[in-house]
């Protein structure tokens, strides 16, 4: 009976993890694959590395745990993303949670990933996100200048 | 140390899951943001992205409101930020964009007595914007008051109704008595009609928001700034103050 309450995930880097249904069916992209396909017990997930979904179960069996209480949730978020600073980590997480369609957990990194780019330069962003500046100097210069009061305050690289 | 990340470049080219973080963005970083790129900027002022971004379910409720010298009205929004702002002393409304350092001067009204003037502004629901005056008139000797309107569009102002007596001031489905309270503010606020009525100057002062159903106005804040007033004096050192609520 055991089996049919749980399923296994399988990394890129090809890991496997054992996650009871109801939690991995937190995510509607295994919600969906799960009901395609009843009869497989072994779901692999190309595009998210074992490190990552790691953490994506860590997070999808905190929230079974809290069913429906918004308090407790909060408290399992907080301790979840307690010493979440590395921007690879959570660039790593939010594409996997864009992937796996975790609502709560993209809501809950893309607003850390949002603090964390308050305050920052355009330039930061662009090396961070490796964005080429297809402005023109001149094009630059006035969309900075339309907006000059935004950038006072702006920490520098 | 800063290097580029892989996983950051994918968040980058999906444009969703961009969106997803820089509607969780203040303002300030949103304008700053704009010119990283040619992408970021048609995201950023997509006009579905200022829709998503105003309806924006973090986006606090109206936090305060302040005081501050001449005649403001205040409307926030994404991209577009309009001030109504009237001149020392003349009947001079203008209509400004700070962004965009745009400036308009409201064409004149024969009418000289304004009682009220307003902006009505949302740019979720249209670009242009409507400016709201209530003035005196007099018919047969009466003392009555009238609607004028405003249009952007048109660029016109147009008559709104029949004149109407004081002291009832008619709103769609409610009677407002008009004492000798001032009214400081008429406007919408995260989705709901305020009314700002001082009682004392502006130190005291009850915010009224409309009911959904616009069955009545209820009281929603009693606001007492006497003791800002005390740590602050200078702000009181013009009764011609008005009050900016803001989001």
């Amino acid at each position: 009976m055991a089996e049919e309450n749980t399923i296994t995930l399988k990394s890129s880097d090809g890991k496997e993890f054992l996650i009871s249904k109801k939690a991995a069916t937190l995510s509607e992209t295994i919600k969906a694959m799960v009901e395609e396909d009843n009869s497989s017990s072994v779901f692999p997930l190309t595009v998210v590395d074992s490190k990552t979904l790691a953490d994506v179960i860590t997070f999808l069996n905190k929230h079974v745990d809290c069913g429906d209480d918004d308090d407790k949730k909060k408290s399992c978020d907080e301790e979840f993303m307690a010493g979440k600073d590395d921007m690879k980590d959570l660039f790593d997480l939010v594409v996997a949670a864009n992937y796996l369609d975790v609502k709560d957990l993209l809501d809950l990194i893309c607003g850390k990933i949002a603090d964390m780019m308050q305050g920052k330069s355009p330039e930061w962003v662009r090396k961070t996100f490796n964005i080429q500046n297809d402005f023109s100097p001149e094009e630059e210069a006035k969309v900075r200048e339309e907006y000059a009061w935004a950038h006072e305050g702006v920490e520098e690289d | 140390m800063q290097m580029t990340l892989k996983s950051a470049e994918t968040v980058a080219s999906i444009e969703d899951l961009l969106t997803e973080i820089l509607l969780r963005l203040p303002v300030k970083s949103l304008l700053n943001f704009k010119s990283v790129s040619k992408q970021w900027h048609s995201v950023i002022t997509n006009p579905n992205f200022c829709h998503l971004r105003s309806c924006w379910k973090t986006k606090p409720p109206a936090i305060g409101l302040f005081i501050h010298s001449g005649d403001f009205s205040f409307n926030e929004s994404l991209t577009t930020f309009h001030f109504l702002s009237r001149g020392p002393g003349e009947w001079k409304y203008y209509v400004c964009i700070p962004t965009t350092k745009h400036t308009f001067r409201i064409p004149q009204l024969d009418e000289t007595i304004v009682k009220g003037m307003g902006l009505a502004f949302d740019p979720a629901k249209s670009p242009h914007y409507h400016v709201v005056c209530v003035h005196e008139c007099t018919k047969n000797g009466d003392l009555l008051f009238r609607i004028h309107i405003y249009s952007s569009k048109t660029g016109s102002w147009k008559i709104c109704g029949n004149p109407f007596s004081s002291p009832l001031i008619s709103a769609p489905a409610v009677h407002w008595n008009w004492t000798k309270r001032f009214i400081y503010y008429f406007g919408e606020s995260c989705d709901h009609l305020h009314f700002i009525v001082a009682c004392q100057y502006e130190i005291r002062f009850d915010v009224y928001e409309m009911k959904r159903d616009y069955s009545e106005w209820f009281v929603k804040y009693k606001v007492d700034l006497s003791q800002v007033v005390a740590a602050y004096p200078e702000m009181i050192r013009d009764y011609n103050l008005s009050l900016l609520i803001f989001n």
